[in-house]
């Protein structure tokens, strides 16, 4: 078993990793950038070592630094978290040639999945249903444009190494196809360093739904539900909840076979998501697998009871998976809101900053994965997400309520935040019904922007009473109004 | 005490008094609301307006109430009023960057035609770029800065006529 893990990541899943190792009595080791000297992550650790450098590139990318890194500190393991080397093969097989586990999948694995052509190969030869799609060296124009008219338009041009959005163009018709083959290539090649890119029929309205897989190193395979991560901005998910409004249980085991059936074609180990667009009539077609934990694993914990970082650890340690597919239990309904310091009315434009002011939900049905403290910095280089804000209920309406409520307390000032963003988005009847699809953001952005609150008035008379309270005349304490009403019945201050 | 309230690009008059028990009273719209106010620390007010308990937390001109954020600058009436007659316009067309960040991409040269809306610099902050429109429609008239250099927050991007 391990003693000591690395954990080779910052923010809230570095938080998040390292609580689950302490719990299974592990020491956790943080790396840390220069900026992230006095971060939430390298205060918790047992052991923290610099990295050095600022941007990502300089210090969290730095994978031979890590590794010595591990080395030095006497850690067995690392864990990546999500982002930075998690899927990166060659950091994969770094590890494995200095002896280090690497907690996630296969070198090999991860390299397959990360090629969208190349996955969706194996996912074709495995009988998964894939987007129709066209695929050849150097597509021209022509080629694209045959496909294009044998499926239909609108269609899809997709980087082939791409990711988050990079390197994609939607085409409603031929005469704009050839300026977004250009667009996406170009795109591919400054982004991925490779500019090959195919052609997907684009399925209209999808929902984003994803299965959770573990796989072990005993030939064990079992699926944890579904994700349902339609709503999204920009192709990044905002909002997550398990299961999914929209899919029954026949589909959930016909999507859930799928996925396993994926997952073993993959030659998978450890944790990891089959992603699925689904079309109004309930076809699903995998999109991509995700070799690594995701940002909304909560989710499926909360309605699972299953701690998936310790899973992580377990199956990298040799061990079979805690349970077996027939013991799996979907309980209660679970939503995610992914708190981020960006600027909703400003574009939603990063805002890096100092938080002045934290003040975190607590009380029934609540978790808060956080990455920040009161007084800390929220860095310019890194990603702007500060938490992941889970409810849990027994039932959709009841976490989706709680969820407006743990809003309602969360207070972070100095910086701001999307959390309005959110209780605008969970009020919405269209979200409320479960009818939504991943456009829904772009078809209601306008209408969510400009919804007022109903606090306004309220807003504005705060507002006239602070600027009253600082420019009136101190009495006695200089902090205590005279209208307190434990001043009048001469309580003293509780303050 | 009469306090000018902005909010939403709207202002509107407050009259805020304290009568001779101590309570506040605050007049808006011509309705009167009796208010208890108590500051809490690290910029927290506890409010009861009407009896309605709230609390609010502030940060300059940014109010927090209940996990949402509202822009409201409350200023004299008076001095509002002389500011506003003697004010010169900041060029509408003028764009700053409004967070620290890298000059990722230029998508505009000097003297070139744009629309409004129109993307002119690529900013690239916290992993995320984003792509600075321009304000109105007319001519580049100066671009401030280059490709690779790093802005502060408030630094002049571009301006447009």
């Amino acid at each position: 078993m391990f003693k000591k893990v690395l954990v080779a990541n910052r923010g809230e899943i570095a938080v998040r990793v390292m609580r689950t190792l302490r719990e299974m009595r592990i020491r956790t080791v943080a790396v840390f950038s220069d900026p992230d000297r006095a971060a939430l992550h390298t205060l918790m650790a047992d052991e923290a070592w610099p990295l050095g450098g600022t941007t990502s590139a300089e210090s969290y990318l730095m994978g031979e630094k890590i590794i010595e890194i591990a080395r030095k500190s006497g850690a067995e393991a690392i864990h990546p978290g999500y982002g930075f080397l998690s899927e990166n093969a060659g950091f994969a097989e770094l590890c494995q040639k200095n002896s280090i586990v690497f907690i996630g999948p296969p070198a090999e694995a991860i390299r397959q999945m990360g090629d969208k052509v190349t996955s969706r190969e194996i996912m074709t030869a495995a009988g998964v249903p894939v987007v129709p799609g066209f695929d050849k060296p150097d597509m021209t124009e022509a080629d694209a444009l045959a496909f294009a008219t044998e499926v239909g338009f609108p269609v899809m041009i997709k980087a082939s190494a791409g990711g988050g959005g990079k390197g994609m163009r939607k085409v409603d018709s031929p005469e704009g196809l050839e300026k977004a083959l250009r667009a996406a290539r170009s795109e591919a090649l400054s982004s991925f360093g490779d500019d090959h890119v195919y052609v997907e029929k684009f399925v209209q309205n999808p929902r984003h739904i994803e299965i959770q897989v573990l796989a072990d190193n005993h030939g064990n395979v079992i699926y944890l539900g579904e994700r349902d991560c339609s709503i999204q901005r920009r192709h990044q998910k905002v909002i997550e909840e398990a299961p999914s409004p929209f899919v029954t249980p026949e589909m959930r085991q016909k999507m859930g076979k799928t996925a396993v059936q994926a997952t073993r074609a993959a030659n998978y180990r450890n944790a990891g998501t089959v992603e699925f667009l689904v079309d109004k009539s309930r076809n699903f077609f995998f999109l991509e697998m995700n070799t690594r934990l995701q940002v909304e694993h909560p989710v499926t914990e909360w309605i699972t009871g299953l701690d998936l970082v310790a899973e992580q650890v377990r199956i990298a340690e040799g061990l079979p998976i805690s349970l077996k597919q027939e013991d799996v239990r979907l309980q209660g309904h679970a939503v995610e809101c992914r708190i981020y310091a960006e600027d909703p009315e400003n574009n939603f434009m990063p805002s890096p900053g100092t938080v002045q002011r934290l003040s975190t939900p607590a009380g029934p049905g609540i978790r808060d994965d956080s990455g920040i403290y009161q007084g800390g910095e929220i860095s310019v280089y890194y990603d702007p997400l500060i938490s992941k804000l889970t409810t849990y209920g027994p039932d959709r309406e009841t976490a989706i309520r709680r969820m407006c409520r743990a809003l309602s307390e969360y207070i972070v000032a100095g910086i701001k935040t999307n959390i309005a963003f959110h209780r605008k988005v969970l009020n919405h009847p269209e979200f409320a019904d479960g009818s939504h699809d991943t456009t829904f953001v772009d078809r209601h952005l306008d209408e969510l922007m400009n919804t007022p609150t109903g606090d306004e008035p309220l807003a504005i008379v705060a507002a006239a009473v602070c600027y009253y309270l600082d420019r009136k005349p101190a009495t006695g304490t200089g902090q205590v109004q005279k209208c307190s009403p434990w001043k009048r019945f001469q309580r003293s201050s509780w303050m | 005490m009469l306090v000018s309230v902005d909010m939403n690009g709207k202002s509107v008059e407050v009259e805020v008094r304290e009568n001779r028990e101590g309570l506040l009273e605050v007049e808006l719209d011509g309705k009167c609301y009796p208010v208890s106010a108590q500051v809490l620390p690290e910029g927290g007010v506890s409010l009861m307006i009407n009896n309605e308990s709230l609390t609010v937390y502030r940060t300059g001109d940014t109010l927090y109430i209940g996990g949402t954020q509202y822009h409201v600058h409350a200023d004299d009436p008076l001095k509002k009023e002389l500011l506003q007659s003697s004010s010169f316009k900041a060029g509408e067309g003028t764009v700053t960057a409004a967070m620290p960040g890298n000059v990722k991409k230029i998508l505009a040269d000097e003297g070139m035609e744009v629309e409004a809306g129109q993307g002119v610099v690529v900013l690239e902050a916290m992993k995320m770029e984003n792509e600075l429109e321009a304000p109105l429609a007319g001519t580049v008239r100066k671009i401030h800065v280059s490709e690779g250099q790093s802005v502060e927050a408030g630094t002049l991007l571009f301006e447009i006529e």
